[in-house]
């Protein structure tokens, strides 16, 4: 009897604290909400009037390095790197770096762009696997190729800091369209603020559903499919709010491979990319924020909404599992490393507010959602619990996340209407809808399964497979990259 | 008096454009993006090419470097429109064929006057 | 417990009631928007007429409605923005008999300050010199946009006043204000020139000689050499960097015995823009010292030493494959890259 009531007072135990934590980690999500209402509100006026024109004019621009890691891209790295060349920003250099390829990437290039050879001189500022050759291209003064041994993307991108010239490098993915004046807009708070900001992410759209030709956008749409659709309202969701809201409170720790933009001086400082890590890109910020508290110097961290990324979603089950069984190990990958910073007063609301945050709210969440939607059910089954505490449940694990994604396409609505036409509302609150009853709990079940391979030793990739830039239907893709 | 091409991807670009070159006289076609540009320009043949550098599809110099690749159109004068003041990029599209460039904002006197003598030049 | 699911589940349904009234807002945004246009085309041709006559504003007065105003009002600016010279004295002509500089004088004074800084940038498009005396005193507003696109507005309206003002607030500001007002100064043209020089001389702040040397730079203000061969040797090393970038940028070959010595100070930063200065001045004494400087420890010194030595023609092409063979790994490497690099064209 005693045991009995032990376990009992146990398992009621389990399921009141699984209750706080859904209703703290939705709390959470309306207090970012809130904050990135607001600083929306203000940034709006801010660029509704900006003139462009005379930035892009203006001879103190800052000139930019753009990297490209490519691996096995021989089907799309000739669009991308159109696209980028086309970029409207004053100066600029496009550094494609051939990660040893296995198919025919570098040759692709080397007839599109008309490439040849020259000797280089290349001083190493972070380790990389050797270069073994530089090219450049009469027809294009701003593209650079460098072809070397194969040593994964953060390999990838040292490689290409160490071939860059100028002062600002921006990482971006082989598979991401950039949009002609994110470049311009991206930069701004370097002019803004010279000596603070020392690195700005832009948003990541989803690019399934658009029509796409020679790498520019022409028209911004959502995917027929429903799972690229119910992508765009994650994406929305979590760069809308979360990276707005972080970033507001300039504790930003994450800021997206496929589009960021860093001061090379302080890349080098902190040694560059991390080689062999499966969220480079995170690691990175996580380490310069850990670098910049340890220095005691001033610093800025910005995410812009309006610079845009877009950026082929995986429109199967199979590849969207891989793919976020990949972030969810490098994120516990790059928490796990910095712990040291977790709690620690000395890197002040990051480690303090922040790294607690990702800690407990996003790495951990899918274990406790999961451990939620088996003991809650369970113990209402056995008695354990009465019907308005599972029906509490129901609604906090659930309901909240619909309002929450909705509220993710109000925000849209509200300040930057991307999608033209009235029937894409309602599909993206349709979308809304369907995320949280499914969707999500599928990602929660995929993040689980993360933690094990992570602890189990798993440090592969994974395989890509790559179809090339959809047009208004169709194709498959995968990103190496975590969002 | 000429047919000229106007490429550009500013619609109220081209409507002044338009607006002024039709008062002194020429006809005007003009195309919204590189690939148009390039399609109508070998199609049509015009006197004169304005081109806009920043462009979609295909930007100014792609543009420029395939019209003056081409036998039909190699010898169709070409003004480069452009908002960049980078020096390199006018010595660039000068280098790459253009005859003449002229950067935005610009006054109607000094289009009208460098259109006058590209296409006296070159008849 | 079910208090709180009511109170969710009625939250959830407000949100969920803003959703039907934003698809309808976006609908008739979308049809409102297509009418625009359509009365914008409508309008065109009689806008572009004011560019051969502005005073054909007048009968235009006549058949506008209110929205239509706002249409124009648009339009006429998109337009001044892309013209120049005579044309855009018409446009700034027709803004005043119309009465839109009156309305956006007004509107400076405006509560809400992102409608001041829209008046603030509309003053700058529209140049009008009625305007001089608000905009002094919108750059005293405590928004900072309103601030700078004020500073801006002064700029394009190339007036003694403003640039005194201008002047002023280099000196008072901090950096990053200043370069905006750097814009604005040179947007002004070569007239502030003789105001610029006696202030690179007498001023105390370092950040503002910094402005004033960048000033120089991009002007190519060739009076102000002699003091700027002083500041060369300036205990300040950004000074002497900035001196070093402006020398090269105002073309004048008498820079380069100064921008020779240059090439041995100790900041790398200076040593590499006084190359790079050389360079874009083409005086073929400087290809020994140069030659020497191929041998620098620091990458950039070397690049720009390298491609300084090719500007300058034969005898620097000459020394430069000399280096390509040399024993010296570093001299060599550059040596070759950027003759490597010149040849394709890059």
């Amino acid at each position: 009897m005693q045991s009995d009531s032990i376990l009992i007072s146990i398992i009621l135990g389990f399921n009141i604290a699984i209750l706080i934590y859904f209703v703290a980690i939705n709390g959470n999500y309306f207090v970012l909400l809130v904050i990135s209402y607001f600083s929306m509100l203000r940034y709006r006026r801010h660029i509704e009037h900006e003139q462009w024109q005379r930035i892009i004019q203006s001879p103190l621009t800052i000139p930019v390095s753009i990297i490209v890691p490519a691996y096995n891209e021989e089907l799309t790295i000739e669009e991308s790197v159109k696209s980028l060349l086309m970029l409207e920003y004053p100066e600029f250099e496009v550094i494609v770096v051939n990660d040893g390829s296995a198919d025919n990437t570098l040759g692709k290039l080397e007839t599109s762009f008309n490439l040849h050879p020259i000797p280089a001189d290349i001083e190493e500022k972070v380790p990389c696997q050797q270069i073994l050759g530089l090219y450049r291209s009469p027809d294009n003064p701003s593209l650079v190729a460098a072809d070397k041994i194969n040593g994964g993307k953060a390999d990838a991108l040292n490689a290409g800091i160490n071939v860059s010239r100028y002062p600002v490098i921006c990482a971006i993915d082989a598979d991401s369209l950039i949009e002609g004046g994110a470049l311009l807009r991206v930069t701004k708070p370097f002019l803004e603020r010279p000596g603070k900001t020392v690195a700005v992410g832009g948003i990541v759209r989803v690019a399934n559903g658009c029509t796409i030709e020679a790498g520019s956008v022409l028209h911004v749409g959502l995917s027929r499919a429903w799972l690229p659709l119910i992508q765009a309202v994650e994406y929305l969701r979590a760069f809308l709010f979360g990276r707005s809201g972080w970033s507001a409170l300039n504790s930003l720790l994450i800021i997206s491979g496929a589009f960021g933009i860093f001061r090379k001086d302080v890349v080098i400082a902190v040694g560059g990319y991390r080689r062999g890590s499966l969220a480079e890109d995170v690691e990175l910020v996580v380490r310069m924020h850990r670098y910049l508290r340890e220095q005691r110097r001033e610093y800025e961290m910005r995410f812009l909404s309006d610079p845009v990324c877009w950026t082929e979603v995986p429109e199967s089950l199979s590849i969207l599992g891989r793919q976020r069984n990949r972030w969810q190990r490098g994120l516990i990958d790059s928490l796990r490393i910095h712990r040291r910073m977790m709690l620690n007063p000395r890197y002040g609301i990051i480690g303090m507010v922040a790294f607690p945050y990702f800690v407990f709210f996003e790495m951990l969440a899918p274990v406790v959602e999961l451990l939620g939607y088996i003991i809650v059910p369970i113990s209402y089954a056995l008695g354990m619990v009465d019907f308005s505490f599972f029906a509490l449940f129901l609604t906090v694990a659930i309901l909240i996340g619909v309002i929450l994604s909705t509220g993710a396409v109000v925000l849209e609505e509200l300040f930057y209407r991307r999608y033209p036409k009235t029937s894409d509302i309602v599909r993206l609150v349709a979308a809304a809808f369907l995320e949280n009853f499914g969707y999500r709990q599928l990602t929660v079940w995929w993040r689980v399964k993360a933690f094990w391979d992570y602890f189990t030793g798993k440090t592969a990739w994974g395989k890509m497979e790559r179809k090339g830039f959809i047009k208004t239907l169709g194709g498959r893709s995968d990103s190496n990259r975590c969002i | 008096m000429a047919r000229i091409l106007v490429a550009d991807d500013d619609p109220l670009s081209i409507k002044l454009l338009n607006f002024r070159l039709r008062s002194v006289g020429h006809e005007v076609i003009f195309a919204v993006n590189g690939g148009e540009a390039l399609e109508i320009a070998t199609r049509e043949k015009p006197d004169l090419v304005l081109l806009d550098i920043m462009m979609p599809v295909m930007n100014g110099f792609q543009v420029l470097r395939k019209l003056k690749s081409q036998e039909e159109t190699k010898n169709i004068p070409v003004l480069i429109l452009t908002s960049k003041v980078q020096e390199k990029d006018v010595v660039f599209g000068l280098e790459a064929g253009a005859e003449d460039y002229l950067t935005k904002p610009f006054s109607f006197a000094e289009l009208n006057a460098r259109v006058n003598r590209v296409l006296a030049s070159c008849s | 417990m079910l208090e709180a699911i009511y109170t969710i589940i009625s939250l959830q349904l407000l949100i969920l009631a803003i959703v039907p009234y934003l698809v309808l807002r976006r609908w008739a945004v979308n049809l409102l928007e297509r009418c625009a246009e359509r009365r914008k085309h409508h309008f065109e041709p009689y806008v572009l007429n004011l560019l051969n006559d502005p005073t054909a504003i007048e009968p235009l007065e006549h058949r506008l409605f209110p929205g239509d105003r706002k249409f124009i009002k648009e339009l006429l600016l998109q337009l001044a923005a892309q013209l120049k010279g005579q044309d855009r004295c018409n446009m700034t002509t027709a803004f005043e008999k119309i009465g839109y500089v009156k309305n956006e004088m007004s509107a400076l004074l405006s509560r809400r300050w992102w409608r001041r800084l829209e008046a603030a940038i509309n003053l700058g498009t529209m140049q009008s010199q009625m305007a001089v005396a608000a905009l002094i005193d919108a750059v005293r507003d405590p928004v900072e946009d309103v601030r700078l696109a004020a500073v801006m507005a002064l700029g394009q309206l190339n007036e003694p006043r403003g640039l005194r003002l201008l002047i002023r607030i280099i000196e008072e500001g901090d950096r990053w204000t200043g370069s905006h007002i750097v814009e604005a100064l040179i947007s002004m043209g070569p007239e502030i020139t003789s105001k610029i020089i006696p202030r690179l001389e007498a001023t105390t702040n370092i950040n503002a000689r910094l402005l004033y040397v960048q000033i120089c730079g991009l002007l190519q203000i060739t009076e102000a050499l002699d003091s700027l061969f002083l500041l060369l040797r300036d205990p300040d090393k950004e000074t002497r960097i900035s001196v070093a970038k402006t020398l090269g940028q105002i073309g004048d070959v008498s820079a380069v015995e100064n921008l020779i010595i240059s090439l041995d100070d100790e900041s790398w930063e200076a040593r590499a823009q006084a190359a790079k200065a050389i360079g874009s001045l083409g005086d073929k004494q400087a290809v020994d010292k140069l030659k020497r400087a191929l041998s620098d420890e620091n990458w950039w010194v070397r690049h720009n030493a390298a491609d300084a030595l090719y500007r300058l023609g034969e005898e620097g092409i000459e020394a430069l494959h000399e280096t390509s063979c040399s024993e010296e790994k570093a001299p060599r490497a550059t040596a070759a890259q950027v003759l490597a690099e010149r040849a394709l064209g890059v």
